[in-house]
């Protein structure tokens, strides 16, 4: 079962790489390729140069991350389901979970080497100027390939039981609501705004959402902040039990719709 | 061991719609043995594609059994033992032939060593050997067809599921693809083959199911189907105004053909001589099988 798998997701691959989403992750590569020369135009001063390129290169690749979770997720089983695709393919000897899990498994491919090809060329960009390569940086942006792992997981999910624009939207809600840190909660919607029901509801449904502020270790870079392995573990714990938990859920819907 | 390769008992299934619900099948039965070519016609939405679908697992019934080769419908098994064309088959068309081929007999569980050798079999069965290495897109929509019965037997199934072989074809290439299944047939093939092209039906199908309103309303032979109960047909030459009264009707190439009751037979035929005429065939008088369909659904709609 598991190399029928892996020919599901190379299928899923080499449809993304037809669909040509390796275009856009190269387009934003030279852009981080070019960042720290624009930023270092401003003369700034070493240090603050290294903190804004990171800043700004390691924030376009979150978002870039999360884009592409949504679009990944939502369309993986969707786009099969609306070009027919999925018919010959679900004739064959393959449980359904096997081929959600084919499709997960490309899409995890896609995020991950995307996000890994965008933070090298950061780092490569940002260690021509300050002659140091910081190796953190990869980190951080596989943190946040976690957190866009986790969202694709939750849009799969979401695709097997609505259409694809509700299915989208319903992530965006989950990033967004997810993403809160209590902070903003406390600051913004109690103290700020004096909202203490909307303050409640972002808590309670936080309480219920994987908390994507978790996977934000950009300040650790930015600061040069040392990142502890038994955080980086336990975050890498987390997003795992989400995202079996996300797939077990579309399996489930999944195995009982009507195709 | 059973000898059906499709087994279908009480089958029902209903589906939501906005407006309320919609009975797609109302207790289907359906038997079909092994090595015959069933024809299962219907019109347009009488649930043909929905028992296709509870065939191939991706619709669940509400109620009734299903069984392919002898496995429930839907599992590994059954789905291990069959091939399926879909009513509109669309494939990864970025992908060569082969290649595609080669990733769906992996996924239908053909060993990697024998993996190349069935595609280009398979490829070479359906004409298209010598275009193993282009792409999908490049193909017309024949050759998409053809290609689509290549994947459904690369794995080797004892059973194709055909859904609309050929729909939308031109006339050559339905012919083809007429003489493909025959072919198939010959190499004892289980073949279920869906359509709306009743003359295909005809002349490829052993056996005929005919279903409406979700249920099958006649099942059997060709020859039960189409034959007319206690009639005969006469095929002669001669002189047709003085045989006016027995109606002929024109045949084919100067050839006249007359139906008579099956106790006429004799006075017909003494009819023909004494006016001049040379008896051609005498034969159980038959119906197109759109006659069939057409009486089916009137008297399903009237009920």
């Amino acid at each position: 079962m598991i190399l029928k798998i892996y020919y599901l997701s190379k299928l899923y691959l080499l449809e993304q790489i037809r669909r040509q989403v390796h275009l856009v992750t190269l387009f934003l590569a030279v852009i981080l390729l070019m960042l720290p020369a624009y930023v270092n135009s401003f003369s700034l001063g070493l240090s603050a140069f290294e903190r804004v390129a990171k800043d700004f290169g390691l924030t376009l690749i979150s978002f870039y991350a999360v884009a592409m979770a949504i679009f990944l997720g939502v369309t993986a089983v969707s786009s099969d389901l609306e070009r027919r695709t999925l018919y010959p393919l679900l004739a064959r000897p393959i449980p359904r979970w096997a081929y959600l899990m084919g499709k997960f498994v490309g899409v995890l491919v896609v995020l991950v080497s995307s996000v890994l090809v965008l933070s090298c060329c950061l780092m490569l960009s940002i260690a021509a100027l300050a002659k140091f390569a910081d190796g953190q940086l990869i980190v951080v942006a596989l943190c946040y390939a976690l957190e866009a792992s986790v969202l694709a997981a939750a849009c799969i999910f979401f695709s097997t039981f609505s259409s694809p624009p509700l299915a989208g939207v319903l992530g965006v809600f989950l990033y967004f609501v997810g993403g809160l840190s209590q902070s903003f909660i406390s600051f913004f919607l109690v103290e700020d705004r004096e909202s203490p029901a909307v303050a409640m509801l972002a808590r309670g449904l936080k309480m219920v959402m994987p908390h994507f502020d978790l996977f934000r270790v950009k300040n650790a870079v930015v600061y040069t902040l040392p990142l502890e392995p038994a955080y980086l573990l336990s975050i890498t714990g987390y997003a795992l039990a989400w995202m079996l938990l996300f797939v077990l859920l579309a399996e489930r819907v999944f195995a009982r719709k009507d195709l | 061991m059973s000898d059906l390769a499709l087994e279908v008992r009480e089958l029902r299934k209903t589906y939501k719609t906005v407006g309320g619900t919609q009975e797609a099948l109302r207790g289907l039965d359906l038997s079909v043995r092994k090595g015959q070519v069933y024809g299962y016609v219907g019109p347009n939405g009488a649930g043909k594609s929905t028992s296709i679908k509870i065939l191939l697992g991706l619709v669940r019934p509400d109620s009734g059994t299903a069984l392919v080769m002898g496995h429930p419908a839907g599992s590994v098994e059954a789905r291990r033992l069959l091939g399926y064309l879909p009513e509109v088959a669309v494939y990864h068309e970025f992908m060569g032939a082969e290649e595609l081929l080669v990733l769906h007999a992996a996924l239908a569980g053909v060993s990697a060593s024998d993996r190349l050798s069935r595609c280009r079999t398979a490829l070479e069965m359906v004409g298209l050997g010598s275009r193993m290495k282009s792409r999908i897109r490049e193909f017309s929509k024949g050759m998409k067809q053809r290609f689509g019965i290549a994947q459904a037997l690369v794995a080797d199934p004892p059973l194709l599921v055909l859904d609309e072989l050929t729909s939308g074809l031109d006339p050559i290439a339905q012919l083809e693809l007429k003489e493909l299944i025959l072919s198939l047939k010959e190499r004892g093939i289980t073949i279920f083959f869906s359509s709306h092209m009743m003359s295909e039906v005809e002349t490829v199908c052993d056996s005929i199911g005919i279903i409406h309103q979700g249920k099958l309303r006649a099942e059997g032979t060709l020859q039960d189907l189409l034959s007319i109960e206690n009639r005969v047909a006469i095929h002669f030459r001669g002189p047709t105004d003085e045989l006016a009264e027995l109606n002929p009707q024109p045949a084919k190439a100067g050839e006249q053909v007359i139906t008579v009751e099956q106790a006429g037979t004799d006075a017909a035929l003494d009819r023909i001589r004494q006016a001049g005429g040379s008896i051609l065939t005498v034969a159980p008088a038959k119906r197109h099988l759109e006659d069939v369909l057409h009486q089916l659904v009137t008297a399903g709609e009237a009920a």
